[in-house]
């Protein structure tokens, strides 16, 4: 049997309005470029960058981008928390942040992995990799993120790899009552991405949604450009 | 009217950013100075509003740069009087009566670009914070709940809190900094506070909330009531009382 995921997840979304002013539309790469920069300070802090996307803004909100983080669990995150906090009290005044001039605001959460969700390591040895990602946020019924995932992993996974989507992560949102789900998969390219979508009226996919009901209650979903940066793009661990 | 512990509370969230420029830590850490440092101790014997704390949210576990500032008042005479501070100038073009608070009014709104606030009214159980200074209730971090609960129910969520919640949650070493009902809705959020060691602590307590019997017992007597909780972790600034254990 495999092992379940034991890891914990740091969802970083990152709003890039500065780029509207100051940078424009390469405000998109050098993100990337800072981020990926980035990643080898917060490996040590016990942080494995997964993967940094951009939303594709004709599907959500521009400029708004991700980056997903992977610790060992949820005491390395925490110890990696409180590694940032102690650090950013302790500068001066006058300390400038690299990041702070691309990005205006950002929401952070953390992650727990569904016991099939693959971690990092599966996901690079499976080669699990898309030209652009699916990503969701279903918001549920309280405390229902366990059993939605549950469904997830028997009803809906099936289906979802014979449209030729590729499971990249599953989630509960962690804090609060258990009542958001994250999902994100590969797809080949935006044809696929299309062909995703007309699968709606698939009557075994109307099913799965039917089935939902009492359980989902919403959910949003947003196409993510990668950074060829991302692990999950070049196929080496960060 | 007044209140189980006859007190207000203004709970005042802060983007602290210049408009689309994020100003970055450095600027959190001034604002918070100012709140702490330059403005409590002014505003306790001015306007009798006395900083209860002064946080930022985590970045890594909720939205920033937005720090969160709880102000203790005399009642609901007490946020009057602030107001009339405020608002008995009718032009509006100076902020307060007192001229001398220009200044920190001006620098203030260079690093700060949005504001919201709630007026919270304490349930029957909360402390004040002379009696959370007395207690020494204070954390390294602190866990912020925000409570959506079904109209009309805030107060039977908190009677139900103190009685069914508290006594397991200290038994998970959370420490009861107050749970408030937000005013001037209808009585369908819960703002909750409690203190926690640290990190580490934070940890331990967010993976026993998924399996710890009490808490789950908590979280099904619970369900219908609750609607959704939205939760920060909190970190505090140390010129906070609940930090230095004394009043401004």
């Amino acid at each position: 049997l495999p092992v379940p995921n034991a890891k914990a997840y740091h969802w970083e979304y990152v709003d890039l309005a500065a780029g509207i002013a100051n940078l424009g539309t390469p405000a998109r790469g050098a993100w990337f470029a800072h981020m990926a920069g980035e990643a080898p300070g917060r490996r040590q802090r016990g942080a494995r960058l997964v993967g940094l996307w951009g939303e594709i803004g004709i599907t959500g909100e521009w400029p708004m981008h991700l980056a997903l983080w992977e610790y060992d669990d949820l005491a390395a995150l925490a110890r990696a928390a409180a590694m940032a906090d102690a650090e950013e009290r302790a500068l001066p005044a006058s300390a400038e942040d690299a990041a702070s001039r691309l990005a205006v605001q950002g929401q952070g959460k953390w992650l727990r992995p569904a016991d099939f969700c693959p971690t990092l390591d599966d996901l690079l040895a499976a080669r699990v990799s898309g030209s652009v990602y699916y990503h969701q946020t279903v918001r549920l019924a309280p405390r229902a993120a366990a059993d939605y995932l549950r469904r997830v992993e028997s009803d809906w996974l099936p289906l979802a790899r014979r449209l030729g989507l590729q499971l990249v992560g599953a989630y509960a949102s962690g804090l609060g009552n258990a009542a958001e789900a994250i999902l994100i998969w590969a797809l080949r390219d935006f044809d696929h991405w299309q062909a995703v979508e007309r699968a709606n009226a698939d009557p075994d996919v109307a099913r799965w949604r039917a089935s939902l009901g009492g359980v989902a209650r919403d959910w949003r979903n947003v196409l993510l450009f990668p950074g060829p940066q991302s692990p999950l793009q070049s196929g080496r661990p960060p | 009217m007044s209140t189980a512990n006859g007190k207000m509370y203004l709970w005042e969230s802060v983007q602290v950013s210049e408009g689309l420029r994020h100003l970055g830590p450095a600027a959190m850490a001034e604002y918070q100075r100012m709140i702490a440092a330059d403005w409590a101790p002014i505003a306790r014997p001015d306007r009798g509003m006395v900083l209860v704390a002064t946080w930022s949210v985590s970045a890594m576990l909720g939205p920033s740069p937005w720090c969160l500032n709880l102000w203790e008042h005399e009642g609901w005479d007490g946020l009057a009087e602030i107001l009339y501070a405020q608002y008995s100038n009718q032009d509006q073009q100076t902020v307060d009566l007192d001229k001398r608070l220009e200044g920190w009014f001006a620098r203030a709104n260079r690093i700060r670009t949005r504001v919201r606030d709630r007026m919270l009214s304490p349930s029957a159980h909360t402390p004040t914070l002379e009696q959370l200074l007395a207690r020494g209730t204070s954390g390294g971090v602190y866990y912020h709940e925000c409570v959506q609960v079904a109209p009309g129910r805030a107060a039977e969520y908190q009677q139900r809190l103190h009685v069914q919640w508290q006594p397991e949650a200290e038994h998970l070493g959370l420490q009861l900094v107050g749970c408030y009902k937000t005013e001037m809705r209808n009585d369908s959020e819960v703002v909750v506070i409690w203190a926690l060691r640290d990190f580490a602590h934070w940890a331990a307590v967010e993976a026993a909330l998924g399996v710890d019997p009490a808490a789950l017992r908590w979280q099904a007597a619970t369900a219908g009531l609750v609607e959704n909780v939205e939760t920060w972790l909190l970190t505090p600034d140390a010129r906070s009382p609940l930090q230095t254990g004394r009043l401004p």
